[in-house]
């Protein structure tokens, strides 16, 4: 040994890398720990994208709603009813011969048809046409959930009340009590075709233009098709893995006041390595923990659970891009608990943070259910927590959309991380030895 | 040359209680000295201020002549400590701490392992190099403790009550180390302990704090002197009835007398007469059932100062 005298001064001096091999191989070998950090939330993942997804998805809903349409409408017989209420008004023949052309493009049946066999209800509305005795029976039962009764006169009148100010056609909707959630959806869905039929005839009416033909859109049926559809196992690998992430800076904190209290950490200040060196690599052993612990959990979800099966390349470089600003971020507040547990020399600030602060950010960030559902002031401030910020990252990218879409949410958590570790580096005790 | 390692008037006070009181040492180079006292004497927080973790409240440390307190890298890179906790990682194995440490001292490559592998061929435990520390008994925690402290080459190795609670063997094992580390290899030793015989067994020169003060220093022979006796008589009877120890401490020549497990110690000068103890223990009403004579050790000294045992 003395016949190496000087060994320390032969190779350069870079503590990081041994530290960060240190902390990484210390983490993997904990088999409790990896389980919360990587079974916990598969298992997670699997019960709540079961369980829950129904309220959680983004896209249709998938409720199941069985429907009735009982068809006692003459369509021949309502022509020849509007021809000859046409008849006995005073309008000049021009006239009369534009409105009859456009009757003939007006199907009131086909409408109702087309609306609730659209793309966007097929998945939530299954229609069954039945007669009305069959119907009544089935909504007794709760096999269907309403009861769309077409009465006989409804396209002379519906004809009448889009090109001639009629009264306006009667549709008849019976709901199930059963089931009001279900029913009221129906209900819902209806009321606004009609209201859109109203004003597309009031529009079409003042302006003196053709009326429309088959209404194929309505503003319900918009406003349940946002982006690509995200599947609620897809959604809970997201929320479980942004929520799951932030335990890595309690464990690494707590494991940093265990250094302290067992001298390891004074053997390292003995080899002359810098307090703040300490400080930064745990910091940067957080952040790699958590990018392998997203990569992870993002791959079991999908070969497990088929969670994010069928993305594209570019979700897969936007998620990478999300998931390292998130390790960034989880890593600054890994250093930030672990001054927090030096200043006041224990781990109590470990414990408190994986309890509350973890179960505080996760709800506020959505990891549960989607935070736009909740008040602004929770969808702002959860938009601006690190695993928030994330979580809406990835659905964007799941969704299809770009970096013009999640770019802001990269730049919210790469602040929050740069806050986070100044933070951090001014709470640490540099006077803690010496 | 000087001195390598000097402290001088060292005092260090928590929460208003001394627990170093002016205290001044000095280690000269490939010297292997001693510090002893019993638990809570101030040996840890000496060793503390001396390795540059703790700063004093006042005092000064110099190594080689250097203020180590203006400017402790050198003294931290030309000292190897190894405290009285096992300051390791559990989880990793004796290899991959040994590396770790190793790494942050800057070794790299060959010289990384050859200092790996010269360390743990010196404690013994080249064949369990791949073994998780956590799987280690508490003889080879301390002995890869010990290693662990030896990687960088260092001039002076501070030992901090390296054989607390292990075997006997580990035991011998970890004194053969300190004494070849010292006599083959020339590393300076400041060894703490509150194990009498181990100091005897290994030091040239001793220091005994109590309390937070040095009460006594020199050579083992200056020290066993301060005693003021030539050693200890050893009495073991059938019983020990109250006024048994007052009549043998009155006895001429007798100094200090204290029941210990094994019977009881009475320091003495050439004026003590053993058959005077017999009378002593006949008149108590007692039957001896041993009687021996040791030569004075510094746990007679510590008795002969304190009045109590090193190890109460």
């Amino acid at each position: 040994m003395s016949s190496q005298a000087g060994r320390s001064r032969s190779g350069s001096r870079n503590p990081l890398g041994a530290f960060l091999r240190k902390d990484v191989l210390i983490q993997v070998r904990d088999l409790k720990e990896l389980a919360l950090m990587l079974l916990m939330p598969i298992i997670l993942i699997a019960i709540l994208g079961l369980a829950l997804g129904q309220f959680v998805t983004g896209g249709p809903v998938q409720l199941d709603i069985g429907a009735a349409l009982v068809v006692e409408d003459d369509p021949t017989a309502g022509r020849e009813e509007f021809t000859r209420r046409l008849a006995q008004t005073e309008m000049p023949l021009p006239q009369r011969v534009a409105l009859t052309a456009a009757a003939l493009t007006i199907q009131p049946q086909e409408m109702i048809n087309a609306l609730l066999s659209s793309p966007e209800l097929a998945d939530l509305i299954a229609v069954q046409d039945l007669d009305a005795e069959e119907a009544q029976a089935l909504l007794e039962a709760d096999d269907v959930q309403a009861v769309i009764t077409l009465p006989s006169g409804f396209t002379g009148e519906m004809l009448s009340a889009m090109l001639l100010e009629g009264d306006g056609a009667t549709m008849d909707v019976a709901l199930s009590d059963a089931s009001p959630l279900r029913a009221g959806i129906v209900n819902d869905i209806l009321t606004a075709f009609a209201r859109e039929v109203s004003f597309q005839s009031a529009l079409s009416q003042e302006l003196q233009a053709p009326p429309p033909g088959v209404i194929t859109e309505t503003g319900t049926v918009e406003e349940l098709t946002v982006g690509a559809r995200v599947p609620s196992t897809a959604f809970y690998t997201f929320g479980m893995a942004t929520m799951f992430a932030l335990f890595v800076a309690g464990s690494i904190s707590g494991r940093a006041y265990l250094e302290r209290a067992q001298l390891t950490f004074d053997r390292i200040l003995l080899s002359g390595a810098r307090p703040l060196a300490f400080l930064l690599s745990k910091a940067m052993a957080g952040a790699v923990i958590v990018f392998l612990q997203v990569a992870f959990l993002f791959v079991a979800a999908t070969l497990i659970l088929g969670a994010l099966r069928g993305q594209p390349v570019s979700f897969w470089l936007g998620s990478a891009g999300i998931a390292a600003a998130l390790a960034l971020a989880v890593g600054a507040f890994s250093a930030l608990v672990t001054s927090l547990n030096f200043r006041a020399n224990n781990q109590a600030m470990s414990n408190v943070f994986n309890s509350v602060g973890v179960t505080l950010l996760a709800v506020l960030g959505g990891s549960f259910f989607p935070v736009e559902e909740s008040s602004s002031l929770i969808s702002v401030l959860g938009g601006w927590t690190p695993n928030g910020a994330a979580l809406n990252g990835f659905l964007d990218a799941a969704k299809g959309f770009g970096l013009e879409a999640y770019g802001p949410d990269i730049i919210r958590i790469l602040v929050g991380a740069v806050v986070l570790m100044v933070a951090a580096v001014a709470l640490f005790p540099r006077k803690a030895v010496g | 040359m000087g001195p390598m390692l000097v402290a001088t008037d060292l005092r260090k006070s928590f929460n208003g209680t001394f627990a170093v009181d002016n205290v001044s040492l000095e280690l000269g180079r490939g010297e292997s000295v001693g510090l002893l006292g019993p638990n809570g004497a101030g040996k840890s927080t000496t060793i503390a201020m001396l390795s540059t973790l703790t700063r004093p409240d006042a005092g000064k440390v110099e190594f080689e002549g250097q203020d180590v307190l203006a400017d402790p890298a050198p003294v931290r890179r030309a000292m190897g400590v190894v405290p009285q906790e096992i300051a390791l990682y559990p989880e990793l194995t004796a290899q991959e701490n040994l590396e770790f440490f190793g790494g942050l001292y800057g070794l790299r490559g060959e010289a990384l392992r050859a200092a790996i592998d010269d360390a743990l061929d010196l404690v013994g435990l080249s064949e369990r190099r791949r073994d998780q520390i956590k799987k280690y008994s508490g003889g080879m925690k301390r002995r890869i403790n010990i290693a662990a402290a030896l990687l960088h080459d260092p001039k002076i190795v501070i030992m901090d009550e390296p054989t607390v609670g292990i075997d006997p063997q580990s035991r011998n094992h970890i004194l053969d180390t300190v004494r070849r580390l010292n006599r083959e290899r020339g590393l300076t030793v400041l060894y703490t302990s509150h194990y009498m015989e181990e100091v005897e067994q290994l030091c040239d020169r001793v220091y005994v704090m109590d309390h937070g003060k040095v009460i006594a220093q020199g050579t083992l022979d200056d020290v066993r002197a301060l005693a003021g006796d030539e050693g200890a008589v050893w009495l073991q009877a059938t019983a020990y009835p109250d006024g048994l120890l007052e009549s043998l401490r009155a006895l001429p020549g007798a100094g200090q007398a204290a029941l210990a497990d094994d019977g009881i110690r009475l320091t003495r000068t050439s004026e003590l007469a053993l058959i005077d103890v017999l009378r002593a223990a006949e008149k108590a009403g007692v039957t001896v059932t041993n009687l021996s004579v040791s030569e004075s050790s510094l746990e007679d000294v510590f008795l002969h100062l304190t009045g109590r045992k090193l190890r109460d």
